[in-house]
């Protein structure tokens, strides 16, 4: 290849690390909303098996589901204010904006370890108690490690940005993407407050 | 900014709204409930993609990927919702 050919060819890679970084995550979201499917989808089958334990109309609260419900939405509406503040080259609002998301996603997580703890040791419903009890950890359970990775995940981007200022907005597909989990995160839990919830105190 | 808020303050009042139509008991159980809860989840979650997830802005071809990954999920959950109850049906279960 003479060096004029050269300087005609595409030069690779065809995509920058920033678009297929954003790419690569709407797939793995579509991976995702398959995988909460499938545990949707086997709790709405198996809802009544309760085997003679206690059934969703004599366990769930609807005031805690509804304050985690509060907190959840509201650390979306502050982690897509984080994004938005980055995007603008407003790294101190960033920052704080970011924290606020990963303390409300905490206040969450504790929620609902509290009431994992309620069932499990005041009310004798495990894993084990049922098919719906299986059905109901699984699927809650695995929505609340997604939490926990997520909180994880953004409290290493506040350190980054805030102890080594590696965050900059150059770098806004690092912080959208982690904002992209999280919404979708949210995303899960309106299905699961709505079809765990409040249809399981509806009967 | 003020698009954030509005997402914000009207996904609260969504979820207020049936939390209290679930707590109270009003509209009576039924199907007309069942709606309101379909249709308000199913709101709060456009409102999510469309305002905090970008979509408003447009992002090429890049969530169609998204989009047949949700086509899957809806047809994955009544798929095993209808066998499972399909199942238990012949079995004269149900």
């Amino acid at each position: 290849m003479n060096p004029k050919e050269e300087s005609a060819a595409v030069k690779l890679p065809l995509f920058s690390a920033a678009e297929g970084r954003v790419l690569g995550f709407w797939v793995f979201m579509a991976g995702e909303a398959n995988l909460f499917a499938s545990l949707l989808g086997t709790y709405m089958a198996l809802r009544r098996q309760t085997a003679g334990g206690p059934g969703p109309q004599d366990l769930f609260s609807l005031e805690m589901v509804a304050a985690a419900t509060f907190v959840l939405l509201t650390s979306s509406f502050t982690g897509a204010l984080a994004t938005s503040s980055l995007r603008k080259g407003h790294i101190r609002p960033f920052q704080a904006w970011l924290l606020l998301t990963v303390a409300l996603g905490e206040i969450f997580l504790f929620i609902q370890g509290y009431e994992f703890y309620e069932y499990l040791v005041h009310r004798e419903f495990s894993w084990q108690t049922s098919a719906f009890g299986s059905a109901f950890y699984t699927l809650v359970g695995f929505h609340g490690l997604h939490v926990l990775f997520g909180v994880f995940w953004l409290f290493g981007l506040w350190t980054q940005s805030f102890f080594w200022k590696k965050v900059t907005p150059e770098d806004l597909s690092r912080a959208w993407v982690a904002g992209l989990y999280w919404h979708f995160v949210d995303v899960v839990w309106i299905v699961i407050f709505t079809v765990v919830y409040l249809s399981g105190v509806v009967g | 900014m003020r698009s954030y808020v509005l997402a914000w303050l009207s996904m609260l009042a969504l979820s207020a709204l049936v939390f209290l139509a679930v707590g109270m008991g009003w509209p009576p159980r039924g199907y007309f409930l069942a709606g309101v809860l379909g249709s308000a989840a199913i709101l709060q979650v456009l409102i999510q993609l469309y305002v905090f997830m970008h979509l408003k802005e447009g992002q090429g071809w890049y969530p169609a990927y998204f989009y047949t990954g949700i086509g899957f999920s809806v047809l994955w959950v009544l798929g095993v919702w209808y066998l499972v109850w399909q199942i238990g049906y012949l079995a004269g279960r149900i």
